[in-house]
């Protein structure tokens, strides 16, 4: 019986580097290569039964399961990634045979060889700004030039008036506060953008992921030469440390294989 | 000596056992394995890899660990 094929990620074909002994997502079959001239498949094999549609919907129902795969997953592709140039395929990537995952990779091949020289040498990180949203409502409740003027404007209404307009005024902290919050972080992000090569805003976390009381107002990934590694994270460094006493909080995550600069559509 | 040959296989068992059970530990307990699997969430959930409630309750778990490996550590320097 055709064996069903777990596809980790392609790597150059590579005479000199084997890849390391490492236990396939069933933790029994061993990852391997599968050479197709210029490239190699990193995979695995799997047993059908386990691993067809039906099996495999149920597993992944089950958030143990797919958490612990989820990370031996992202662990492999680490672990290859520290030794090759690769294109990372989204976990639970399986083909039901080696026809099947021959087709895709002659398919695509040009477009995958052509990837393998754009990111190599590129590493990938990730940015993540939190902000303590009261301390950044109280500076702009203190710095804001447009509450400064409806503050100067409230002053002269009478003692009923103000009232009300001073609740209108607390609603217009908040929209400052959330513009604040935006036009910051795309400022610092537009900074570090030039480190890279590439740069893709994503979406922000709610607190309810997060955990934190911080809220994330920015998360973003970068794609980065090598050589310009080191100085992008001393920008981030440098404003970390501006920026910390005011509550903005920066987190920076990396390297990573090139998770969302190569896509193969 | 020949006790010994006869007892060494057993002692090997238990030694793997015993080694077995150190090294899950030492995952469980090791904080920078811990973070590392947390990093490695956050990514999962950035992928979409992983669902919101998968994504809570294994860092609710992962942070769990870590508060327990700090202790472990803590105690560590305490004895």
């Amino acid at each position: 019986m055709d064996k069903l094929i777990y596809l980790y990620g392609i790597i150059p074909a590579n005479a000199d580097n084997a890849i390391p002994p490492m236990k396939g997502i069933d933790e029994h079959n061993p990852i391997f290569t599968i050479p197709f001239g210029e490239i190699e498949a990193v995979v695995c094999n799997l047993d059908e039964a386990e691993y067809r549609e039906k099996e495999l919907e149920a597993k992944t129902n089950n958030m143990e399961w797919v958490h612990e795969k989820a990370f031996h997953h992202h662990e492999a592709l680490m672990t290859l990634y520290e030794i090759f140039t690769i294109i990372p395929m989204k976990f639970c990537t399986i083909y039901s045979g080696k026809d099947s995952l021959q087709n895709t990779i002659v398919e695509h091949k040009p477009k995958m060889i052509e990837l393998l020289d754009v990111i190599a040498g590129k590493e990938e990180w990730i940015m993540k700004i939190y902000c303590d949203n009261s301390k950044l409502k109280e500076n702009v409740a203190e710095d804001n030039p447009t509450i400064a003027s409806k503050r100067e404007e409230i002053e002269l209404l009478s003692p009923g008036r103000q009232y009300l307009e001073k609740r209108k005024l607390d609603q217009l902290i908040e929209q400052e506060t959330d513009k604040e919050k935006d036009s910051f972080s795309s400022r610092l992000h537009d900074q570090f953008a030039q480190f890279s090569t590439d740069s893709e805003v994503k979406k922000n976390w709610n607190k309810d992921v997060t955990g934190r009381e911080e809220d994330m107002c920015w998360n973003s990934v970068y794609m980065l030469e090598q050589s310009t590694v080191e100085d992008f994270l001393a920008n981030v460094q440098k404003a970390q440390d501006k920026w910390k006493s005011s509550g903005w909080f920066i987190e920076v995550t990396g390297p990573w294989p090139s998770y969302h600069f190569s896509k193969i559509s | 000596m020949i006790q010994k040959i006869f007892t060494s296989p057993v002692n090997l068992v238990v030694k793997i056992g015993e080694k077995v059970q150190e090294e899950v530990e030492k995952e469980y307990y090791d904080i920078e394995h811990i973070q590392k699997k947390l990093i490695h969430l956050q990514m999962m959930y950035d992928l979409d890899e992983i669902e919101e409630e998968t994504y809570k309750q294994s860092e609710k778990d992962l942070l769990m660990r870590y508060e327990l490996a700090k202790k472990r550590e803590m105690e560590q320097w305490n004895e």
